[in-house]
């Protein structure tokens, strides 16, 4: 049975959106290497499921990055003030690119470098700390993005992933200055 | 008869090499009756950029000797013993004035000729001495000796003389006052190519199908030998030569064996030396003729009438293809028969060169599959091929110059507001992408050939555009670059690459890598 990471995903998006709020709030506090008992509440029987057995190698790391990846569903702020999903339909395909809503957000170029340029456990904090970044600002963003930079880690396509986010970046602010320009000069 | 040394006809001087890689001596009646009879063997003392010298002067001396002996020209089968072939060489000098010893490397009655040395009266009027067949004689300019070196042959048999004599007489260009270019090449610093067709790999069958070729082309009067006959001179080294007159184009045979300097060897002890000297004028009068003298291995330019000229660029893609279009006529040996077999090979030699100086030896042969030797038989076929080609390099010139080299710049500027366009520091890279296509540009055109045009183009620019972008994403890799700039260049000029591929090459927009885990 070959491991789908995008299933899984789809999954844990459900359950985090229709998981209570002490268990979201749970997620949203959790440490980039330590996982809380909720996380392994949403994730256990899912991975059983998919085929990564408990005493694989493989299941350790794909942990890790489900819980940067459940922490930013769980902080994504899609919920009304009762903690009730704003919009269950919302294709998480559809929501907004990562590099354009750190563009949106004004994440310097610095930070932004420094997640494209970090890997492992450095790149998880760097992740966690640009969905802060984004939720204190109140930007949407798609987690795909996220999933594409901790899944390609260290693998052939990471460059490939970083570009594309860096891309949505330049993109955004290039647009916003000419804007500028724009408007500035009439 | 007078005292002669190094008899060609007689004495086995020349070393083959059989398939088995055994190597003998054999006469050079020896050599055409073992090549015109099939068997597999090479020239085992052959240099390299004297492939092309001795290949065209064993076949046009196989040629009029047999057309001299009175061989049907129709008639394929060669297959002569070394006693007819010595007869047939011997009568084909007689026919010029000559004898026997036209085939011996020394000869020491001036008088008469030498092999590849016209008879003199004055020895002395050949005013530099060589004790070695390179260097000066050499068709080589070797002047810098960096690459191939000047006196690479320390002690050289006569063989090598004879390769080298061949090379000098038969190819050479103008190499300033007194040294005068043959009649077969556009101008003093042009070049004799060799672009035909055969039917293998084989030394033998490319002889016995170019001696074919040779004789048929006989059949018909040729326009620029309207007068010729058997009798026509052929043998130019057999006729005495002052350096003052030259002989008219049009007066000689059509498959003529020119010599383009005065050069007499001579014996001292075991070895051999050669006096060489100038001339007022070339030995044939054809400067009007533009190169173009019915040469059956020499495409000429139609617009023109001139024949083809070779630079350092060698046989491109873009060469070849520009060659196999209707602005060229092909000479005699260009033309494909269907005797040719079902795969034939399009052989393209040349050596290249220029005013002083070589442009470098440049090989080229292709594998002709079936479906397009069929199409290849037809001339609106081959014209069809020819058209395509033609727009498959134009679009490779879009990949290489609208799609990748802005791109590359962009990366390599960093990631400007505005890319300099005129900087060459893509230059490298663009080449080194042409050069990937021209090792995949005939093999994707023949596979394709049978395929309508649009599907046919469609995947082309495929493979130009993901070439295009494997490049340049080893670049990324490979290039120098400030951490700080890294992912702006490079997905500054990802999406340049996208957008020019879509507008030039018809690519779809660029997939997301996210999209694709």
């Amino acid at each position: 049975m070959t491991y789908q990471r995008d299933d899984v995903i789809k999954q844990l998006d459900v359950r985090v959106f229709g998981a209570n709020p002490g268990l979201r709030a749970a997620l949203r506090r959790a440490l980039p290497e330590r996982p809380p008992l909720a996380f392994y509440q949403l994730t256990a029987d899912l991975l059983d499921a998919a085929g990564l057995h408990e005493d694989g190698q493989w299941r350790e790391q794909e942990e890790k990055l489900l819980l940067v990846v459940a922490r930013a569903i769980a902080i994504s702020g899609n919920y009304d003030s009762r903690g009730g999903l704003l919009n269950l339909s919302s294709d998480p395909r559809t929501r907004p690119r990562l590099g354009k809503s750190l563009a949106d957000a004004r994440y310097s170029e610095t930070r932004l470098l420094q997640l494209l340029n970090t890997s492992g456990p450095a790149l998880r904090k760097h992740v966690n700390l640009a969905v802060d970044f984004l939720a204190a600002k109140g930007k949407a963003y798609g987690t795909r993005d996220i999933v594409a930079l901790l899944g390609s880690d260290a693998r052939d396509n990471q460059d490939a992933v970083r570009r594309d986010i860096a891309r949505d970046y330049y993109r955004k602010t290039k647009s916003d200055s000419t804007s500028q320009k724009d408007a500035t000069s009439a | 008869m007078a005292d002669h040394h190094f008899d060609l006809l007689q004495e086995p001087l020349l070393s083959v090499a059989d398939a088995a890689g055994a190597h003998s001596q054999v006469t050079l009646p020896g050599l055409l009756t073992r090549l015109s009879a099939g068997e597999n063997l090479e020239m085992a003392l052959l240099e390299p950029h004297q492939q092309l010298a001795w290949h065209t002067f064993l076949c046009q001396l196989a040629a009029i000797a047999l057309h001299r002996g009175e061989h049907p020209l129709e008639q394929q089968d060669l297959a002569y013993d070394d006693n007819r072939w010595r007869e047939l060489l011997i009568e084909a000098a007689k026919a010029d004035g000559g004898t026997a010893l036209a085939f011996s490397l020394v000869v020491e009655d001036l008088s008469q000729a030498a092999f590849m040395q016209p008879p003199l009266t004055d020895l002395h009027a050949l005013k530099s001495l060589h004790d070695l067949p390179t260097a000066e004689l050499d068709t080589l300019i070797t002047s810098k000796n960096h690459d191939v070196k000047i006196d690479r042959i320390a002690r050289p048999m006569p063989e090598h003389w004879v390769f080298a004599l061949v090379a000098l007489q038969t190819t050479s260009g103008f190499l300033g006052r007194g040294n005068y270019g043959i009649a077969r090449m556009n101008g003093g610093f042009g070049s004799r190519p060799r672009v035909g067709f055969t039917r293998s790999h084989r030394y033998e069958q490319q002889f016995r199908r170019d001696v074919e070729v040779l004789l048929r082309s006989l059949r018909e009067v040729s326009p620029i030998f309207p007068a010729c006959n058997a009798g026509s001179p052929a043998l130019l080294w057999v006729q005495p030569w002052d350096g003052t007159a030259s002989a008219p184009l049009n007066s000689l045979h059509p498959l003529f064996l020119e010599v383009s300097r005065r050069i007499r060897l001579t014996r001292r002890d075991d070895a051999l030396m050669a006096h060489r000297g100038s001339s007022d004028g070339p030995r044939v009068d054809a400067k009007a003729a533009l190169g173009n003298t019915g040469d059956p291995w020499t495409p000429v330019e139609k617009a023109k009438g001139a024949a083809l000229t070779m630079t350092e660029q060698g046989f491109s893609y873009r060469k070849l293809s520009e060659l196999l279009g209707g602005d060229w006529q092909q000479g005699a040996a260009g033309e494909l028969l269907a005797s040719d077999g079902a795969e034939p090979l399009l052989v393209a030699q040349v050596l290249a060169g220029g005013q002083g100086k070589t442009a470098g030896w440049h090989e080229r042969v292709l594998l002709v599959p079936e479906k397009v030797r069929n199409l290849f038989l037809r001339p609106e076929g081959r014209s069809a091929v020819a058209a395509r080609a033609r727009a498959w390099v134009e679009r490779a010139k879009l990949a290489e110059y609208k799609v990748f080299r802005p791109a590359l710049l962009c990366f390599l500027q960093g990631g400007p507001e505005t890319i300099n366009l005129k900087d060459d520091a893509a230059d490298s890279a663009v080449t080194a992408l042409d050069r990937e296509i021209d090792r995949h540009f005939f093999r994707l055109l023949f596979e394709q050939v049978d395929t309508p045009e649009t599907e046919a183009t469609a995947a082309w620019d495929e493979w130009l555009f993901e070439r295009a972008k494997t490049r340049l994403i080893e670049t990324f890799r490979s290039a120098p670059l400030s951490a700080m700039r890294k992912y702006r260049a490079q997905s500054q000029a990802i999406g340049l690459l996208y957008g020019a591929g879509r507008k030039q090459l018809n690519q779809p927009r660029q997939a997301l890598a996210s999209e694709e885990i």
